[in-house]
This record gives structure tokens, sequence and C-alpha cells, in this order.
């Protein structure tokens, strides 16, 4: 399975971070999209729809200039922008209130900072494997 | 041991664990605390501050030393380069924001009503310091990473449970 994924973060180090765990990972890794804030991912997301280019995953930062997370995940699903696609929210803060807000507006789960290599892996292995476990079993751990 | 106001040992481990953790866990790299650091390890060439509002309001700041500064850059990416100022200063963000976070999830007051702001960066070699009204808990940390000093401090507004 190739994968493209995107990953929605205002920090480049931690957008190349992420970029290299998933590169880790055992994924056919297709392409890795970069945005820096929501407005910037929901054009990827867009574009991805009229080129037909499907995504498999997205990771997304909470706290972003412009747009944030949570606004972005509306946004998002107002749109219907990639439906079904697996989000999850990365976060330096798990009891963040609107880490909790996008988890109950359908995120799939967080991964907490400082993750491990593990940690990715073990998120989106679950996510991307034909069945993906409910929502709920993806609540952070701490690695 | 540095600490500013606060001698509350509970609340100096608790900072101490936050940061070994985000060492430990992100970069496979232990950081040890500096005990009566020399002076070159007040020099600041960059900042970087998060606030906490809400239940609990609170500030964090984290100072490096430039040199200091591009050897975490190069640990967290993983490889040496000339690094741009713009992409130290976007890591030495992400290490305050790891900390801040960190450290606040270990809270047992209502941690789940308060928010981090982004991180203020700053290459002045006096940063703001000063912490928002009423944060009268404050303590200052030196911790070194491959034998390169940086300052982590906390203030804090009380009460607040640990």
């Amino acid at each position: 399975m190739s994968v493209r994924v995107l990953i929605v973060d205002d920090s480049v180090v931690m957008r190349r971070i992420l970029e290299s765990a998933l590169r880790h990972v055992n994924l056919d890794l297709a392409e890795v999209l970069h945005a820096a804030n929501g407005v910037e991912g929901l054009a990827a997301l867009e574009e991805s729809a009229t080129e037909n280019q499907p995504l498999n995953l997205i990771l997304c930062d909470v706290h972003m200039p412009v747009m944030n997370g949570l606004d972005f995940l509306l946004e998002k699903q107002r749109r219907n922008l990639a439906p079904g696609v697996p989000l999850l929210m990365i976060t330096a803060d798990a009891t963040d209130p609107q880490v909790l807000q996008a988890v109950g507006a359908g995120a799939h789960g967080t991964i907490s900072k400082p993750f491990t290599l593990e940690r990715i892996k073990t998120c989106v292995e679950s996510l991307l494997t034909p069945v993906a476990p409910a929502p709920s079993d993806m609540g952070d751990a701490q690695p | 041991m540095m600490a500013d106001h606060c001698t509350d040992t509970r609340w100096i481990e608790q900072l101490d664990g936050v940061v070994a953790d985000v060492f430990n866990i992100m970069l496979q790299q232990s950081c040890e605390v500096v005990e009566d650091p020399p002076a070159a390890a007040a020099e600041i060439d960059i900042a970087a501050k998060i606030l906490l509002s809400g239940t609990i309001d609170a500030q964090c700041l984290v100072e490096f030393p430039q040199a200091t500064a591009k050897k975490l850059t190069d640990a967290l990416l993983g490889s040496q380069d000339d690094w741009d100022d713009a992409l130290i200063e976007d890591a030495i963000g992400e290490l305050c924001n790891m900390i801040a976070g960190g450290w606040k999830s270990k809270l047992r007051t209502a941690a789940s009503t308060s928010g981090l702001s982004v991180p203020e960066i700053s290459r002045a070699r006096a940063p703001d310091r000063n912490p928002p009204h009423g944060c009268s808990l404050r303590m200052s940390r030196t911790y070194a990473f491959r034998n390169s000093p940086f300052t982590v401090s906390l203030a804090i507004r009380e009460p607040i449970d640990i």
C-alpha cells in the first residue's frame, strides 16, 4: 500500500521530525505533504481532491497561527474534505481543551510530544491497517 | 542548585524530571542538572517563552547560548548542518513547548481548563523575564546538554497543586 501523508504544523522542525519518524515506519511512503497552518492544510486537501490523489493519513498540530488544528478539523469536516482519512492531533499538552474538543469532534487520537519512534509506529500502523480501531482505542498513551 | 525563590524540592524535582523526559524520549540523550552553574551559563542568545493561562497561570522560559541551541537543533533533526537562525529558533520554541506541556500535564490542578500560548522567541541578550502578574512562585534551573548549558525558568501563580 502506497501511502500519502499530510503534516500540518507551524514548526518546520517538528514537520521534519515527524516526516523522519514516518520514514522509519514500515510504510511505502509515496509522498509527505507539509502545511504550516490549517489554511494551508485545507488547501492541500483541496488540491489532493482535485488531482484525485487521496491521502491516507493526516498529522496535525493543535496550536498554530492563522488557523489552529481544531478549526482545521472542523472546517475539513464542513467541506467534506478527505472524509474517513485518519487524523492524529500532535500536541505537547494532551490535557489541552482544544485537543479534547478535537478528539470529541472526530480526530482519531493524539500523539503527545515528546514521542518515541515506537509511539509513532504503533499509532500509524494501527490506523493504516484495513480494520482501523475505534477512535476511543486511540487515546494517547505515554511513550 | 539554582533556584531563585522556590526552595520546595517537589517543584524543582518535577521540573528536572520533565526536562529529563523531553531529552530522553525525544532525543534519546541525557541532560544533566548543573549545580552552581558558571557565569558562562548565564550567556543568552535565544530565549523562548510560553504562557499558561486559565485555571493555571504560569510562564515557562527557556534561555540558550547560541552554541547550545545549535547542538539541540542538530540533535532534534538528526544531523549536523549550518542551520539558519529561523530553524534554530523554531527548535528552541519546540523544546519550550514540550517542557511547558509536560510540566502542565503533571499538575493536579485542573489542567484541562488552561491553555498554552505559542512560543514567543526573543533574540535579545536580556529577554523579558517578567512573569505575568501574580506569579510569585519562581524557580530557575540550569542544565547541560552535550556539555553545553541552558536554563529553564518557571513562574507560577499560586495556589496550585503539584
